[in-house]
């Protein structure tokens, strides 16, 4: 049993070594990456997810304030030299479209720029869409079917046990053992029937090819 | 945009022709799978959170994040298959090694404590959902009905004279009609009146099925949430199936007599089944906890909409000895070396879970945290799985679809599976157990079908990194039904095998 279960992870792990190669080496490269829980408590944030950076809402007065402050320094020195510093109030300068839309730190370690990380803006080969393969719209070729391949689900009754057949009788020139079924009566057999057998579209394209004859 | 547009219109659009209902059963009934955390705790996310497979279970989950951490997932399957066809017993094996799973969870705290939203997280992961690597091979005597009685049934059915059966059913009646296995059928006068098997059926037949199945329903999921107040969680899942799925079979019947007098000695049908579709659907959910150490989650999963392209090749031989002799023929031969495709749209069925879950203790010091217990239900609506049709094709093709979308609601039914596991904690070791049982998707009750998860794990989280192992015992009951007939009581193979599920977990947090 265990030399078994040895040689079934032999097997199946040497069948898709390529795959073990590239796990194994994803695992030595963020293994050995620096993580900020090296030196402390791993989170499992099933139980509890700690967050990081919180600033206290204190600081974000302090913030803000610092922040009206540089406002404050910023008026004085261009009113000291309008030249200098007026540039900096330019219209087109802060509305540059090129820098437009968030150039930004986002938050999630990813610079948000329009042409990198909007999912719906990937363009060229790194989109996810770039391996979808349009699919064709095949013409379909139908013919006269009542799809008893699919009503046959519908049939409950189920046989699981060996029993005799029952011989058919009457009139019929076939050896009495074999199945068979008889058109209802007054239908004509047509050359139009079937054509899609299984959804597919099952009319052969070289099927001119004569039936083999019986010796 | 207009790549954006470009790829919704191709997932919305419908093709032509279908499928038989059990396409539908093959992306709606399988086990939870995901990380080896959840595998060993029977499958149970919709009301935890604060692991990767909540982006497939409940996103929700994913709000539960406030830190970073990436996530590979692999495993070993070993499927024993026990078949009971007609009192013969069959056993077959397959195993399996599956990379079953990456992801990435990007979580992030509010920058000030006053913010309701205490955090928001992105999770993108690419989940292996079913794996259908098989194997299913029976056998058995049987002097009730043959495989060639499908094909009886639909000339007869179809109406079709000697030049249709000829041509217009490559992939099977035709085939049996080249080869003799069916012939035209005459009174006494000589007068054309109907189709018959060379099959001496009340004699005996042994029959042999063999199927080699390949391929997986992996799931791409950009899920998303946020997190109210340390108290209510909500997120949703941009899901993008991706199902590819192939089957060799092999089917014979063969003479259970020594009578080389009979016309009949055997046939084999060969057949070549593949399966590649991509989709489209929504995952949305909902954690609540209403007090400390209680969670309470709700999700909802969308019908997927999956653009599916089948092929398939066919071939037959057939001996019926001094009848016609041995003849071979190939759907190749008969449609120029070329497979016969069909395109066609599935809509899966939705799903709804919900969940409760106690978790002690949600505090910092990991080495508190001691234990969890959760437990999931959840309905699948099987019956409501539909295939879509094109505007184009005319009436035909409109019953087609409205035959099998009926069939599909006739077949299967709505039912619920239950999930329950839990977690002991000694940091940085945990020890995990679950169970899960699975309904029955089939309306006959006769079918025994339903599916049993033991399993348990282990864990190690520790500088940075986590280590999972999981291993799931899978009891499957199911019926394996090798053809299927309108007019005659049709037999199938009773399944009561296990598969055998080691998974394990590597994480970092970044």
């Amino acid at each position: 049993m265990y030399d078994k279960f040895n040689f079934i992870i032999f097997k199946t792990c040497f069948m898709n070594y390529k795959l073990l190669i590239i796990t194994l080496f994803s695992v030595v490269v963020f293994a050995s990456c620096k993580s900020a829980y090296k030196n402390m408590q791993t989170p499992d944030d099933l139980y509890y997810s700690p967050a990081s950076g919180i600033e206290d809402d204190n600081v974000r007065e302090n913030n803000t304030a610092r922040s009206n402050n540089n406002n404050d320094r910023f008026l004085r020195y261009k009113v000291r030299n309008r030249y200098l510093w007026g540039c900096i109030d330019d219209y087109s300068y802060w509305n540059d479209i090129r820098y437009n839309n968030c150039n930004c730190y986002d938050g999630y370690y990813n610079w948000n720029t329009p042409y990198l990380n909007n999912v719906w803006s990937w363009q060229g080969y790194h989109s996810p869409y770039y391996f979808m393969t349009p699919y064709a719209n095949t013409n379909i070729k139908t013919g006269n079917s009542i799809n008893t391949k699919i009503t046959s689900y519908n049939n409950t009754n189920f046989n699981n046990n060996n029993t005799k057949q029952v011989k058919s009788s009457n009139n019929i020139s076939l050896p009495s053992f074999n199945p068979f079924r008889i058109f209802n009566s007054g239908s004509t057999p047509s050359s139009n029937a079937g054509g899609n057998s299984g959804g597919f579209n099952s009319k052969g394209s070289s099927t001119e090819k004569p039936r083999t004859g019986r010796p | 945009m207009k790549k954006y547009l470009y790829f919704f219109i191709l997932l919305s659009c419908s093709f032509s022709k279908a499928q038989t209902p059990d396409e539908a059963l093959r992306s709606a009934w399988f086990t939870q799978n995901g990380s080896a955390r959840v595998v060993a705790i029977g499958g149970v996310m919709g009301s935890l959170g604060g692991d990767i497979s909540a982006a497939n279970i409940n996103p929700a989950g994913i709000g539960l994040y406030k830190t970073k951490e990436l996530v590979f997932n692999a495993g070993l399957l070993n499927n024993n298959n026990n078949f009971n066809y007609r009192d013969t017993l069959n056993n077959s094996e397959k195993n399996i090694f599956r990379l079953s799973g990456l992801g990435l969870v990007l979580g992030q705290g509010a920058k000030y404590t006053s913010s309701k939203l205490k955090s928001t997280a992105f999770a993108i992961s690419f989940n292996q959902i079913a794996n259908y690597q098989n194997n299913i091979s029976f056998k058995g005597l049987n002097n009730y009905s043959s495989f060639s009685e499908q094909y009886l049934e639909e000339l007869v059915g179809d109406k079709a004279d000697t030049n249709a059966a000829l041509k217009n059913y490559i992939f099977g009646s035709s085939l049996a009609f080249r080869t003799y296995l069916v012939d035209t059928l005459a009174d006494n006068t000589g007068k054309f009146i109907g189709y018959k098997s060379l099959v001496p059926i009340s004699t005996g037949v042994i029959q042999e099925y063999n199927a080699q199945t390949r391929g997986a329903y992996n799931e791409l999921a950009l899920a998303f949430a946020g997190n109210y107040s340390d108290k209510f969680y909500v997120g949703g899942t941009i899901a993008i199936p991706i199902i590819s799925y192939k089957r060799e079979l092999e089917y014979s019947e063969k003479d259970a007599t020594n009578n080389t007098n009979n016309n009949f000695s055997s046939f084999t049908y060969k057949e070549s089944f593949q399966s590649s579709g991509v989709g489209l659907g929504l995952k949305l959910g909902t954690i609540y906890k209403p007090a400390e150490f209680i969670r309470l989650g709700l999700a909802f999963h969308t019908p997927q909409i999956i653009s599916f392209r089948d092929k398939i090749r066919a071939s037959m031989t057939t001996n019926t000895e001094a009848y016609a002799g041995t003849i071979s023929e190939t759907s190749d031969a008969l449609n120029s070396n070329n497979p016969g495709e069909r395109n066609y749209t599935l809509v899966t069925p939705y799903r709804v879970i919900a969940s409760a879950s106690y978790v002690f203790r949600e505090v910092e010091n990991t080495k508190k945290q001691r234990a969890f217990l959760s437990a999931d239900i959840e309905f699948v609506n099987y019956k409501g799985a539909r295939f879509l049709k094109t505007d184009d094709g005319g009436n035909l093709v409109k019953d087609y679809y409205e035959t099998l979308n009926n069939t599909t609601k006739n077949t299967y039914k709505g039912n619920f599976n239950f999930k329950l596991g839990g977690e002991i904690k000694f940091d940085p070791w945990m020890f995990r157990a679950g169970v899960a049982y699975y309904g029955s998707p089939y309306k006959a009750e006769v079918i025994n079908a339903d599916r049993l998860v033991l399993s348990g794990g282990i864990g190690y989280r520790h500088h940075g990194m986590f280590i999972d192992l999981a291993y799931a015992h899978n009891i499957v009951n199911d019926a394996q039904f090798p053809y299927r007939l309108n007019d005659k009581a049709n037999t199938f193979a009773v399944q009561s095998g296990n598969v055998q599920n080691i998974m394990l977990t590597l994480g970092f947090k970044l």
